[in-house]
């Protein structure tokens, strides 16, 4: 190493850059040559004289300014989020929890994919019955316009529901339900809505396979047919009146008898073009979408329903749409529209076929369902979509249920085989255990339909 | 991103107090020596100003780069605005820098000029002190903002390339090169004042 390299390297060396070998080809050149060691020193000197200036004096004031100055700012951006909601001209639509979950199991990935990060600020819009929030450690009542943040803790008591709407933190922006006696943890970005320790009970569930066929013989594979099957969405239609609750509990219904509803599905049909059939007797406003939970047309679909900030411009597809009205003991009624069988391409030649698969039960104040609560009339016909959230939120995403038909002497015939040993599923510390029954055998005869129960049993051990 | 810093970005974009005291606390020393070294008068009004626009922008935050580094070069840019403001309406006299440079990249001969013009320092600072700020402003603009970059924030040289937008070598040669001038001004300096 020559002077001129040498000194090149001197600043390295100083501030301790070099790596071993550079290091000792520096010295080895230093060692021998008085001048470059001299001028070493130079730099050295030069480098702890810089290091002698004072260093920027702290100041508590100065932190306090800054600080006050940060408080001010984020102040101004949250009531700045409040405005623009409030101004908006839509009434948006609410979102029920399950469907919040679900947008949040796959936000989440995408986001983390993007290396984003996302809060969640709600504003409290109605408070039915009483409810708790925890900003921190303590527990105080929720009331009207409390602003709730992500990491803060929801829990409502028996009988409530809460009306959040969601006011910044994402770009779409709407309402977002809370069921009565379901706790809402926002915590862990506000996305993951997961329920409060306490024991699991077991519970019953039920999941159901519906089959139509428009026309004839479109069962006909060449040969056998997997599938899995798909889990269901749920979505919440905006009350377009004010509806009388009615105090029926049984099978967990409720009347409807106003006539606002019927608007709602004149509209939901005239913009989906389906066909809907109601029960008028019924009420609510909660409309229930079958498809896969991992579908991504779906999310997108139901990323521009939030966009639109109006379920009823939801494209429905071009499948069987029936309302279904449901409701929970002292919640607000709900409006369930079943949509066919799924998002799969059912009755084609591929005949894919999606089943809807759940369980449905309300849960107590530890969270955790309970069978005392469920509903028979509410598990008698399609499965309900209460559990949707419950399964995404156990990770269950897809449950294994095969699906296989084959040509019989002319006429296709759809088996149904859930899987023979339980499904081990980790949750919080603890697995959830989840066995199904329920195999099916069905000959198809042209146009048609069945339904028929799988039971799946969930059980929590440690 | 590393996970502290992930949950304090998220405690920041919370609005949660404890995280902007502990940001402020965090950065206070390196930023405002930073800052100072460049737009003295203003300091602690861009000190201030940095930081509400950390909360006004985080939201935007990629993490592709530290949450500090990030931080330095919002800082960074205010300097530079409040020198351009400074220079629009002629209340800084502005040696011209040797060429002009194309598009985002400042003139920072002018910023850096200001850099040792602080209010009330010459009275604390020793003999030698005065001397290093004095050698240190004679330095190469470029330089210089490496070497402080480097030796007063304590910066790594990826985060020095990332604020400053050089090749991450170029700032490592910048920071050698401003040390060895360094030592040959103060080296003169001293062999003048000696003999």
């Amino acid at each position: 190493m020559d002077c001129h390299r040498a000194r090149e390297e001197l600043g390295g060396l100083v501030l301790g850059e070099l790596d071993v070998e550079q290091r000792r080809a520096v010295e080895a050149h230093l060692s021998g040559c008085p001048e470059c060691r001299a001028r070493r020193d130079q730099v050295a000197g030069a480098l702890a004289s810089l290091r002698s200036l004072p260093p920027a004096e702290t100041s508590e004031e100065r932190r306090r300014r800054a600080v006050a100055a940060m408080m001010e700012e984020h102040r101004r951006r949250v009531e700045a989020a409040l405005r623009y909601r409030s101004a908006s001209p839509l009434r948006v639509v609410a979102v029920a929890l399950a469907a919040l979950v679900l947008a949040a199991v796959v936000t989440i990935g995408w986001n983390v994919a993007r290396g984003e990060l996302e809060v969640y600020v709600l504003r409290v819009v109605a408070v039915h019955g009483t409810a708790d929030w925890a900003s921190g450690g303590e527990w105080k009542p929720l009331q009207k316009n409390d602003v709730v943040r992500s990491r803060d803790r929801v829990r409502t008591r028996e009988s409530a529901m809460v009306q959040f709407e969601l006011v910044e933190g994402s770009k779409k922006r709407g309402d977002l339900f809370i069921n009565q006696n379901t706790s809402m943890d926002l915590r862990n970005g506000g996305r993951v809505i997961s329920i409060d320790s306490g024991e699991l009970y077991g519970v019953e569930v039920s999941a159901a396979v519906r089959i139509v066929t428009p026309s004839g013989d479109h069962f006909a594979p060449d040969g056998p047919t997997t599938f899995e099957a798909g889990l269901q969405q749920t979505y919440v239609l905006p009350q377009t009146g004010a509806y009388r609750q009615s105090a029926d509990r049984r099978g967990m219904t409720l009347q409807f008898t106003d006539a606002p509803i019927e608007e709602v599905t004149r509209v939901i049909s005239e913009k989906t073009g389906e066909k809907i059939d109601i029960d008028s007797r019924l009420r609510g406003a909660r409309i229930c979408f079958f498809g896969r939970a991992d579908d991504p047309r779906l999310i997108d679909s139901f990323s521009r329903a939030l966009e639109a900030q109006n379920l009823m411009l939801y494209r429905l597809g071009e499948r069987e749409c029936r309302i279904n009205v449901l409701g929970q003991a002292g919640g607000e009624p709900r409006l369930f529209v079943r949509v066919g069988a799924g998002r799969g391409r059912f009755a084609t030649s591929r005949g894919t076929i999606m089943i809807g698969a759940g369980y449905y039960g309300e849960v107590d104040a530890s969270g955790w369902p309970r069978p005392r609560e469920l509903g028979t009339a509410a598990l008698a016909d399609w499965t309900q979509p209460h559990y949707y959230s419950r399964l995404a939120e156990t990770r269950i995403r897809v449950v294994p249920t095969v699906i296989r038909w084959a040509p019989r002497g002319g006429t296709p015939t759809i088996e149904v085989r859930v899987p023979r040993e339980p499904m081990v599923i980790p949750y919080g510390g603890r697995q959830l255990v989840v066995e199904f029954k329920g195999d099916l055998e069905y000959e198809l005869k042209g146009e048609g339909e069945v339904t028929l129960p799988i039971t799946m049993k969930i059980k929590a051990v440690p | 991103m590393a996970s502290e810093e992930q949950t304090l970005i998220r405690r920041l974009l919370l609005g949660e107090e404890a995280a902007f005291r502990e940001l402020v606390g965090q950065l206070e020393r390196p930023l405002l020596a930073f800052i100072q070294r460049f737009t003295p008068e203003v300091a602690e009004d861009i000190f201030q100003e940095t930081f509400v626009r950390v909360i006004r922008k985080l939201a935007e935050f990629k993490p592709d780069v530290s949450l500090k580094t990030w931080i330095f070069t919002i800082a960074r840019n205010l300097c530079l605005d409040h020198i351009k403001m400074n220079r629009r309406h002629g209340l800084v006299s502005l040696d011209r820098p040797a060429r002009e440079v194309e598009g985002n990249v400042i003139p920072f001969k002018e910023v850096l000029e200001a850099a040792t013009r602080q209010p009330g320092e010459a009275a604390e600072l020793s003999d030698n002190q005065r001397r290093v700020l004095e050698a240190l402003r004679t330095l190469d603009p470029t330089r210089r903002e490496a070497l402080i970059l480097r030796v007063y924030c304590d910066l790594p040289y990826e985060e020095i390339a990332r604020i400053t937008r050089s090749p991450v070598g170029t700032c490592k040669y910048r920071v050698h090169e401003a040390l060895n001038e360094l030592a040959a001004r103060l080296g003169g300096a001293r062999g003048a004042a000696t003999g």
